[in-house]
């Protein structure tokens, strides 16, 4: 079972839980003005944390290293497709929202994208 | 230097036939100990604990969710007397942010070869709130033998039988299931201990029955071939989870003594239902475990799913509800979906629904976990499956002349307790 990278530009390595050394995939783009990051879990090619797990210090980590400003940020969490038999790990996009204190972020909230959310950020088919 | 190794209690499921069975982890991480320490082991499942008791350190060793809130507890009682605690284990590993403030020290990671750093940290007073060894695993034939000369034997024996030992030949898994947590836990790669040696532990166990805790024996054909063909002559009779579904090796396994399998049952299709016989065809007995409430489970899939155990053979069934045990894809899913409602641990035994399931209402998921068991055990209770099974193996133990007696002498105790008997 392999992660799908359809919707990946870039691997981005991050510092996980307890400075586990992590990977996910990146996308970034621009969207209505702002800066957007899709994050994915990369599963099997992950050797650390899933995304998920350290949300919010990785959303940080992002604006780190590429100078985003936390109040410009759109943040999508994406569970890649595994082209496995079992549904729970179909391809799904999580929009996550967060307060912001002092330039971090805390507190994620999960929305699940529908389809017609999706075909907005990436105008997909 | 007096060290002393907890194993905090935890509540055992409602209506199920209790058995404390020896622990595993704490045996295991005391054989990296160094060799000055004065070890003992308290497993508050069979004993009290003394809080009395001299000692230098405490080290508080957990393996299951529900026992996380009572090695809080006791860490707290011991600290407010002045004394150190550090906590290690696997769900020490997975709740280890919340652990942290009961704890003077946090041990992550595998323990062999890294204890006489903290030893020596402890006695120079300078011991570190964390010890991070998270996926920097020792070498894999550096473990063991476990120290099982720290069991109080006579507590793991129920009316003169003896429980089995518990032994593990490897650590890691290649598979990533999901609602498992033992890749995050002993990482994505399968470790097999060097058959010698877990051949040279398995020869000094002072028993012929034996639980061999592997997440899966079924990820090197080669290794588990090679571990069964050597395990022949100790004649031992054991459980393990899935063993690989390959005509050598079940023959393998069956002369190698495999008593009963822990086999996951998660739909009711023909091969589940030949892969049970095929198990059977090598007198291998099957538990099956049942996961209820995975998101593509309706009511009519769980009640289809119950049928059909009742149609295959198994000879014992264990009934699970989905928990979302932390950092699991399972717990990922439904913490992004709000799904989760109840983060009380003790609740965390895989017997209590404690999140919003996609097809029925908690309450629903919970009757249908009960009528499970009453179904699956209607017609014969789970005692008198379980005598079938132990029948077997003493058969196979006459026949090959391994077989042991009662202990007259613990005939009147169950787990060190007095139990009353009727004759």
């Amino acid at each position: 079972m392999k992660a799908s990278l359809d919707n990946i530009d870039t691997i981005f390595e991050f510092t996980g839980s307890w400075g586990l050394a992590s990977k996910c995939g990146l996308k970034r783009f621009a969207f209505n003005g702002k800066d957007a990051v899709l994050v994915s879990e990369l599963y099997q090619d992950n050797p650390g944390t899933s995304i998920t797990q350290v949300t919010t210090s990785l959303a940080n980590q992002v604006c780190e290293k590429f100078n985003i400003d936390p109040n410009n940020l759109i943040y999508i969490e994406h569970s890649p497709e595994m082209n496995s038999k079992l549904s729970f790990y179909n391809e799904e996009f999580y929009k996550v929202n967060f307060e912001i204190i002092d330039s971090k972020f805390t507190k994620p909230s999960w929305q699940m994208l529908s389809m017609d959310e999706k075909k907005i950020y990436f105008k997909i088919k | 230097m007096k060290f002393r190794i907890i194993y905090p209690k935890w509540e055992k499921l409602e209506g199920q036939t209790t058995f404390n069975l020896p622990p595993h982890g704490p045996v295991v991480f005391a054989a990296a100990l160094p060799g000055y320490i004065d070890v003992k082991l308290t497993d508050e499942n069979v004993e009290t604990i003394d809080f009395n008791e001299e000692a230098d350190f405490i080290g508080i060793s957990m393996m299951l969710s529900t026992q996380v809130k009572r090695g809080w507890e006791i860490a707290d009682l011991f600290r407010k007397q002045g004394k150190k605690v550090i906590f290690g284990g696997i769900s020490t590993m997975l709740h280890a942010e919340k652990t942290m403030p009961h704890a003077d020290s946090v041990f992550l990671g595998e323990a062999e070869g890294r204890m006489e750093e903290v030893f020596t940290d402890f006695k120079n007073n300078s011991l570190k709130k964390l010890y991070n060894f998270m996926y920097q695993f020792p070498d894999i034939a550096s473990i063991g033998p476990a120290r099982r000369d720290l069991l109080n034997r006579k507590l793991y024996n129920h009316k003169g039988v003896q429980m089995v030992d518990l032994f593990h030949a490897s650590r890691g898994c290649k598979f990533s299931c999901y609602p498992c947590a033992v890749t995050y836990l002993g990482g994505r790669g399968f470790r097999p201990r060097p058959v010698a040696k877990a051949i040279e532990e398995l020869e000094i166990i002072d028993n012929n029955r034996l639980f061999i805790v592997d997440n899966s024996l079924a990820q090197s054909t080669k290794w588990e071939m090679e571990l069964f063909e050597a395990m022949i002559p100790l004649k031992k009779k054991w459980i393990s989870h899935t063993i690989e579904d390959d005509p050598k090796v079940l023959n393998l396994a069956a002369k190698a003594g495999a008593w009963y399998v822990y086999q996951a049952i998660f739909d009711t299709s023909d091969y589940i239902k030949e892969r049970i016989k095929r198990y059977h065809d090598y007198g291998i007995s099957v538990e099956g475990t049942i996961l209820l409430g995975l998101d593509n489970q309706t009511e009519d899939d769980i009640k289809r799913l119950i049928d059909f155990l009742l149609e295959i053979d198994l000879d014992l069934a264990e009934f699970t509800v989905l928990t979302p045990f932390p950092k699991t894809k399972v717990y990922d899913d439904l913490i992004r979906q709000g799904r989760i409602f109840d983060h009380d641990y003790n609740h965390y035994n895989a017997g209590k629904v404690v999140y919003q399931p996609k097809h029925m209402s908690p309450e629903r998921l919970q009757e249908l976990y009960n009528y499970a068991w009453e179904s699956f055990y209607h017609d014969e209770p789970q005692s008198q499956k379980m005598f079938k099974l132990f029948a077997k193996v003493m058969l196979r133990e006459m026949n090959d002349n391994t077989f042991r007696p009662r202990q007259r002498e613990l005939i009147n105790l169950s787990f060190g307790k007095e139990i009353s008997r009727s004759i």
